[in-house]
């Protein structure tokens, strides 16, 4: 009976992945062991022995030394083969792997970063995702201090993106409590944790596109989503940053290199927090106002410039009707309504 | 046990009919858990879960109670639909299993409850059961949550 990889919990199915590799290592354990074979394997039997050979290496450490030989002499595609499986297994089981599998993983990634296997940028990749942002755990150090500083962080873990994207796609506008409580609860309920929501903000505005069909349909909006993780943010300079992370793709915006679809979740967020909410419009115009000035002082004639063509981008493909929703709305005061006035125009904004 | 997605033998929560017999096989999320009773020997815990058509009251049994937690996808097999302690409940029961096969990526709806419908015996066949009334579009133990932001 081969070891586990993870651990699974009472009254929790196995996952496919951990079962195809489990069950190619038991069909293919006897040849694992020298003398090899000298055949060459069919395309079936190479992704077989792959599996096999990927199982035998992160519970059989005492005798890794020949997996690894076993698995370089067979070896004739490169490793990709080897790191697509790897990879999928640091993406889908690595937050539940055993301890001593996580380390067996991680020698095994040295290893073929090492021969340089075809894929194992990716690898490195996932395995930088699965740092949860705040987590300081010793694992997640220990994966900290190996990284080449070359790889940008991406600090949103698969888990986070499925969800995300999940919220985004599936659940309509008004139901999308419960799925908010739980995601919460699973990723920013420790209090070092609501700093991951800058990363998430990010993620939301750059990296989640929804299609037209979406845009048009009663499924949660992304200004919906920041919204609420605005909500969820106790501290107030991570309320800025999250504001920033919001409003980042504003500051040097040209329409022709510039996606809209990463400024187009910030100002629905401002007209539709009209009025209800609207102390979320004014925290957010009184942010940009504030930012505008004071992000780069001497590039703020550039930043005017690129707030007031996204302003101006958004008007003329129709994401909002008009600036006047905001120009115009009494619960904002004169000043702010007026600065905006200035700063949509490209007209440069004084301190007020 | 690997299970994806629905096997032919799965219903929707929709069509669940009360019986005597542990017949059910289907697919829901964990929506929420109401606290966990002990009577006795016996361990047991309500909740409300639901799939994309329907949602119903679940009966926890024993270990049951503390192995899932709301946003847990479940398959159920062998699972029974019937009164116990006066409520209308969906269970395991002795013959039945159960099965955390996923978590959160479940679209549901909270309307129509199989639990808060007034059944009948059909008039034409007095072992099947068919709906008169709706007593509650929603659970009147597990409420939605207020739909604001």
């Amino acid at each position: 009976m081969a070891l586990r990889l993870t651990l699974t919990p009472p009254f929790e199915a196995e996952k496919e992945l951990e079962a195809s590799l489990r069950k190619a290592f038991e069909s293919l354990k006897p040849s694992l062991r020298p003398p090899f074979s000298l055949t060459i394997p069919t395309p079936h039997q190479y992704a077989l022995f792959n599996a096999a050979i990927l199982h035998a290496l992160l519970t059989e450490p005492h005798i890794a030394k020949t997996h690894i030989k076993h698995l370089h002499a067979t070896v004739t595609d490169g490793y990709a083969t080897f790191c697509t499986l790897l990879h999928d297994v640091v993406h889908h089981l690595y937050p539940t792997l055993l301890a001593p599998v996580k380390t067996h993983l991680l020698y095994l990634t040295h290893e073929i970063v090492r021969v340089l296997g075809i894929g194992y940028d990716a690898v490195l990749v996932s395995l930088l995702r699965q740092i949860a942002a705040a987590d300081f755990g010793d694992g997640n150090l220990w994966l900290c201090s190996k990284t080449s500083s070359r790889y940008s962080l991406l600090r949103i873990s698969p888990e986070m993106e499925t969800q995300l994207r999940f919220l985004l796609t599936n659940v309509k506008l008004g139901h999308q409590r419960r799925h908010q409580i739980w995601f919460a609860r699973k990723f920013l309920s420790e209090p070092d944790r609501e700093f991951v929501i800058v990363d998430i903000v990010r993620f939301i505005c750059c990296a989640h596109h929804p299609t037209n069909e979406i845009i048009q349909s009663d499924i949660v909006p992304r200004w919906a989503l920041i919204g609420w993780l605005l909500t969820c943010c106790r501290r107030s300079h991570v309320v800025a940053n999250v504001k920033l992370a919001l409003f980042y793709d504003w500051l040097f915006f040209d329409e022709s290199v510039d996606n809209i679809m990463n400024i187009e979740p910030a100002v629905l967020l401002m007209v539709h927090s009209i009025p209800q909410y609207i102390e979320i419009t004014r925290g957010l115009l009184e942010f940009l106002l504030h930012l505008v000035d004071n992000y780069d002082v001497e590039r703020k004639g550039m930043i005017v410039k690129g707030v007031a063509s996204a302003f101006q981008l958004l008007v003329r493909k129709g994401v909002i009707r008009s600036l006047d929703v905001l120009t115009s709305c009494p619960a904002l005061s004169p000043g702010l309504r007026e600065g905006l006035v200035r700063l949509s125009s490209g007209a440069k904004v004084g301190s007020s | 046990m690997v299970i994806e997605g629905m096997s032919d033998s799965m219903i929707l929560l929709k069509n669940i009919v009360p019986a005597a017999q542990n017949n059910i096989d289907t697919k829901f999320i964990l929506l929420d858990k109401g606290k966990t009773i002990v009577e006795g020997h016996n361990k047991m815990c309500l909740a409300l879960v639901a799939d994309k058509t329907a949602a119903v009251h679940f009966q926890f049994w024993g270990d049951e109670c503390d192995a899932f937690d709301s946003g847990d996808i479940i398959c159920l097999t062998n699972g029974i639909f019937s009164y116990q302690h006066k409520n209308l409940v969906l269970r395991a029961g002795k013959r039945g299993k159960l099965v955390k096969v996923g978590e959160f990526t479940m679209a549901y709806v909270e309307t129509p409850n199989m639990s808060e419908i007034h059944w009948i015996p059909d008039p034409n066949n007095s072992k099947k059961y068919v709906q008169e009334y709706v007593i509650s579009l929603v659970s009147r133990i597990f409420p939605p949550l207020p739909s604001d932001m």
